[in-house]
């Protein structure tokens, strides 16, 4: 039986109903202030407003410092703004409560970090289905879906393989796998390719342009290399915390 | 070293006991409780020990020994014997006794010390006693029957002054003294005899019912009057002492009983070596990477090895300081449950003052540095082998935790094939006894990792079959601690050590309760049993007025009565409880629970005698050997009938026929009569009728049949009381090191519990997975802790005791401490688990993944 939080996650009047008529992300005139009492004051957002349609994939620049991490930290709900309003998939994030926003980034959002973060206890397939796991649904149609994912990312031998013993690019490309299970409708990237050497990198970011067309969910991929910023369709680049370029 | 080192490594120190307080606050509290324990201990086993030192030799003034009497009761005659032909030997009998007192104010218990008066001067004993007195009083004292002199503390409680009376039950009969004088004792005295009640010889012999006899005689040893003298002038049936031998002899005594507290109160130090292992291993692993930086900027293995040290030794110093005054604390409670079990089972003790001790100190302070440092040892070896170029990364941990796993578990195997060979070899030394249990213990302790891993990687298993991916956080906690044996291992082996030695103690003492309530059964069938007031209630040997011991023999309500009489006695140099019955009817009531058959010849009361089990033990002795006794009318050769389990007197006990002994050792004083009434009377209503009869005129105990083995229950479970309390604080420190680990765990996965929570795993999901890792770790030590404390309590009970009292105890398996064990461990797992609950509930994902 599904419950209130799982009708209210996966409610289709929470989804946008067209791709392209409400977007994906949206920031309005989101401030996020570190920091409390007498340190109060550092301001890792201030005033930042951007949207994001559906579809699309946005490169996210900055030098260290300008506040990607923390966006893209609210842009995956894992974090509040102090001030001003993040809207996931049609949803101000602010209105959500822990647990909600904690089944949602289950459910709707992937995320690949630069350190793979896989679960070195688990094997290949386990990782790249805790998503499912976690809400212990990991059915057999579940699983027949993800097996074929790992196939297509070049691992169908390595199911039961546990990450000690995967190269950085297999690993990553398990990230992926993870990230993709639940099929969501933004995937957000943080410096996928700073662990893996140039060629590794770029086999990686050719897999994520062949996901997402054939997938259709939108990307945000946090970088400082240029030439996959070049691949992606438009770009946002952050400067002490405000949007200097891109973000309409 | 400079002193930009020094800044160096102590910032490092400070630095870790800042970003991780709880951690270390509860290595230090592992700390702490290992020390106080054995503080408390020691402190409280040193305060009974003076106190009881302090009673028997602060009123001997110059007097270096007594003479007692090797068999039987000590007599006026000897006393006389030796004054006689010895003018110039400085003697004086004593009598000492402890008696109740009733004045206006409320009974209480008093020292009786009767003196002679003309005699105690020789040798200085309560001097100047004469001086306090005004010349008539000390007359009176010393001419008029009758009268006493009381210590101030003493005639203050009770509310008298000169001339004023009071009421003396010493044993026998309640008798009405005047007090003539009120002294005032120095110290050390005044404080070891607050109680005290001086009265001439013959009335204190007359006030406690020991006409003729003699508690024992004091004298000095000097130049003209070596030992060798005085010795060579008495009869063969008196003996020399010295007058802190019988203070000694106790002191033997409560020493073994401290050992055993120590080594109980050891255990927690033991276990707090573990606690240390972990933290410090924990806080290596963490650092490595900061080490491997240092040791890149040209840091020696020597300087990375001093930061972990000195974190051990202000851990150790810390623990030392506060052990030390939680100690003192301790004390208080452990010196009420220490002269409690000593005063049940050897004689009446007054703790001295409770003081720590520079030596209780020097324990405490050794205890706490010690097992901080050996806890830190191996970490800090492997700290100072960490490589300049960083050799962190899981796996290599992981490979490593899973070898020294196997070699501990080899170990472990080679450690139980070594206590199988000792069990089998010839050896029958109390020391081998010992050594098969400590093998034992180091063998579970040893393979406790292994089986950990081994536990883990079947819950791994299990919850890797449970549909749709519902088993994901106990996967997760399985697989936590397969991988991370290092820390975990040591966690659960810590456990496991705490409970085993509860279900050890547990199953020992509750196997003996019963053997003991069985024994009990057996040998005490009577329906009443008499004794004197003070026997049963302040242990001192009284005996029963033999008027009254008669009135008893002819009461219509008896059908058969057996009286006892218990003295000290000496078999072949070796001081034995000789007590003396009617062996006839014993021995046809079936009353003696033999060890194997008795002889087959018809019984002889004039030649055979029966040994405790024990006693047959130490002399070496079987059915049908001789022992020789030595006895006032001359040594004796006596037949051993049979052999019969005695749980009473571990120095042994003789059983002879109470003809045979009042012929041979010229005693007719008995001590208990054990009566079976005639059919028709319960046993309640016969003691309420007895009672009756006799509480009136004489100072006696009726006990029935329920009443004793109740009385039994409760000496016993006093007994042992001190024993639970112990096993429950080692366990609390193994909670700490419980606690510890998960929470070391739970920082260390910091980033991974960050990444499933930003990819939608809930804090409560992670608390499961967290909660299960404590439930594993305490089942997999409870269960390794039931199998090790039964095996170790079939090792205590039936080696370790055997060898050392010659007792037999039938072992049986206690599941109530099994229960405790369980409950104990779930307990602990679910308490282990708040912590890093509060952490995980509290830990935005966002703040797990900036921290890499």
């Amino acid at each position: 039986m599904a419950t209130h939080m799982d009708q209210m996650i996966d409610s289709p009047a929470a989804l946008p109903s067209q791709p392209d008529a409400v977007s994906a992300v949206e920031l309005r005139n989101v401030i996020k202030v570190y920091g409390q009492g007498r340190q109060a004051g550092t301001r890792a957002l201030d005033g930042v407003r951007l949207s994001i349609r559906a579809g699309e994939a946005v490169a996210l620049l900055g030098r260290s410092g300008s506040g990607k991490s923390t966006l893209l930290n609210l842009i995956g709900a894992m974090d509040v703004p102090t001030s001003g309003e993040v809207v996931l998939g049609g949803r101000p994030i602010s209105a959500m409560s822990g647990s909600e926003r904690t089944v949602f980034r289950r459910r709707r959002l992937g995320f690949v970090f630069q350190s793979f973060h896989l679960v070195p206890s688990l094997s290949v397939l386990e990782n790249a289905a805790v998503p499912w796991m976690l809400d212990g649904a990991f059915d057999a149609e579940a699983r027949r879906d993800l097996t074929d994912l790992l196939g297509g990312l070049g691992l169908a031998d390595k199911l039961g393989v546990y990450p000690d013993e995967l190269s950085g690019g297999q690993r990553q490309r398990v990230a992926i796998a993870r990230a993709l299970a639940r099929r969501p409708e933004l995937v957000l990237a943080d410096e996928p390719t700073g662990n893996l050497d140039s060629s590794t990198g770029a086999s990686i970011l050719d897999l994520f342009d062949r996901l997402r067309r054939d997938r259709g969910f939108t990307l945000v991929l946090a970088t400082h290399d240029e030439l996959a910023a070049e691949r992606c369709s438009s770009r946002i680049v952050l400067e002490d915390g405000r949007v200097v370029e891109g973000g309409a | 070293m400079s002193g930009g080192r020094w800044r160096l490594l102590s910032s490092l120190i400070r630095g870790h006991v800042a970003r991780h307080p709880l951690e270390v606050a509860l290595a230090l509290l592992g700390v702490v409780l290992g020390a106080s324990v054995v503080v408390g201990i020691d402190a409280a086993v040193e305060a009974c020990v003076s106190g009881f030192r302090a009673t028997v030799t602060d009123l001997a003034g110059d007097s270096t020994h007594r003479i007692v009497s090797r068999s039987g009761p000590l007599r006026d005659e000897d006393f006389v014997e030796l004054r006689v032909n010895n003018a110039t030997m400085p003697l004086t009998p004593v009598i000492d006794r402890r008696v109740g007192v009733e004045s206006s104010a409320t009974p209480l218990r008093a020292r009786l010390v009767g003196i002679d008066v003309f005699t105690y001067r020789s040798l200085d004993s309560l001097e100047s006693l004469d001086e306090q007195l005004s010349d008539d009083a000390f007359e009176r004292f010393q001419t008029v029957p009758g009268t006493v002199l009381l210590v101030d503390r003493l005639a203050e409680r009770l509310g008298v002054d000169a001339g004023d009376s009071i009421a003396i039950d010493g044993g026998t009969a309640v008798e009405s003294v005047e007090v003539v004088g009120v002294f005032t004792l120095e110290e050390p005295a005044a404080s070891s005899a607050p109680d005290l009640i001086v009265a001439d010889i013959a009335t204190a012999q007359e006030l406690t019912g020991s006409m003729g006899t003699l508690d024992r005689i004091e004298t000095r040893i000097d130049e003209a009057f070596t030992d060798e003298r005085i010795s060579a002038a008495l009869p063969g049936h008196l003996e020399l002492r010295s007058t802190g031998e019988a203070a000694g002899r106790l002191e033997e005594l409560i020493e073994a009983y401290r050992l055993n507290l120590l080594a109980l109160s050891m255990m927690a130090s033991f276990v707090a070596v573990f606690i240390v292992y972990n933290a410090s291993l924990v806080s290596v692993n963490r650092r490595r990477e900061t080490l491997a930086i240092l040791r890149c900027v040209g840091a020696s293995p020597k300087d990375l090895a001093l930061v972990f040290l000195l974190e051990a030794a202000v851990l150790g110093v810390l623990g030392a300081v506060i052990g030390v005054l939680l100690g003192r604390g301790l004390a208080a409670v452990f010196v009420r449950l220490i002269s409690g079990t000593l005063e049940d089972l050897y004689a009446a003790v007054s703790p001295g003052e409770l003081s720590i001790g520079v030596l209780t100190l020097a324990k405490g302070a050794a205890v706490a540095i010690g097992s901080a440092l050996l806890g830190a040892a191996i970490p800090v070896i492997s700290a100072s082998r960490v490589p300049p170029v960083s050799a962190m990364g899981s796996t290599t941990t992981a490979r490593r935790s899973g070898a020294w796993v196997r070699v501990l578990t080899a170990c472990g195997v080679t450690s139980f094939v070594f206590a199988a060979a000792l069990w089998i070899s010839p050896d029958t030394s109390i020391i081998g006894g010992y050594a098969i249990a400590a093998s034992v213990w180091l063998g579970f302790a040893l393979v406790t990792p292994g089986l950990a891993g081994l536990a883990a990687r079947v819950a791994a298993w299990l919850s890797r079959l449970a549909p749709m991916g519902r088993g994901l956080p106990a996967l997760l906690a399985a697989s936590d601690v397969r991988r991370s044996l290092g820390v975990t291992g040591i966690a659960v082996a810590a456990m496991m050590l705490a409970m085993a030695m509860n279900v050890a103690i547990l199953t020992t003492v509750g196997s003996f309760r019963t053997t003991v309530l069985n024994w009990l059964d057996g040998r005490y069938r009577s329906d009443l049993y008499i004794a004197p007031e003070l026997a049963v209630e302040e242990r001192v040997p009284s005996t029963l007025d033999p008027a009254l011991a008669e009135s008893i023999a002819l009461h219509p309500q008896a059908r058969d009565v057996l009286f006892y009489r218990h003295v000290d006695a000496t078999v072949e140099d070796r001081p034995i409880l000789l007590t003396a019955t009617d062996l006839g009817l014993t021995e046809s009531q079936d009353l003696l629970p033999l060890v194997g058959e008795s002889l087959a010849e018809p019984f002889d009361a004039g030649r055979h005698v029966f040994l405790s089990q024990p006693l047959a033990i130490k002399l070496g002795r079987a059915i049908g050997d001789t022992v020789s006794f030595a006895t006032p009318a001359g040594p004796w050769e006596a037949t051993v009938r049979g052999v019969f389990h005695d749980f009473v007197a571990d120095r042994g006990t003789a059983l002879v026929d109470l003809g045979t002994y009042r012929a041979r050792w010229g005693d007719t004083q008995v001590n208990a009569a054990h009566v079976t009434l005639v059919d028709g009377i319960t046993t309640s209503d016969g003691q309420a009728a007895w009672n009756a009869e006799f509480g009136g005129d004489y100072p006696i105990v009726v006990h029935n049949h329920g009443n004793l083995r109740a009385e039994a229950r409760r000496i016993f479970d006093r007994t042992f009381r001190i024993t639970d309390v112990l096993g429950w604080l080692s366990g609390l420190v193994a909670l700490c090191g419980l606690t510890g680990a998960l929470l070391a765990l739970t920082t260390a996965r910091r980033r991974e519990f960050a990444v499933l929570l930003a990819v939608g795993a809930s804090p409560v999901q992670l608390a499961v997975r967290v909660a299960s890792e404590g439930l594993i770790i305490a089942l997999v030590a409870v269960g390794l802790a039931i199998a090790a404390g039964s095996a170790l309590g079939e090792i205590l009970a039936g080696v370790i005791q055997f060898r050392s009292f010659g007792w037999t105890i039938e072992t049986a398996a206690q599941p109530m401490s099994w229960a405790q064990a369980l409950a104990f461990a779930l307990v602990g797992a679910v308490a282990a688990t708040l912590l890093p609950f509060r952490i995980l509930s509290g830990a935005a994902p966002s703040e797990g993944l900036r921290s890499e």
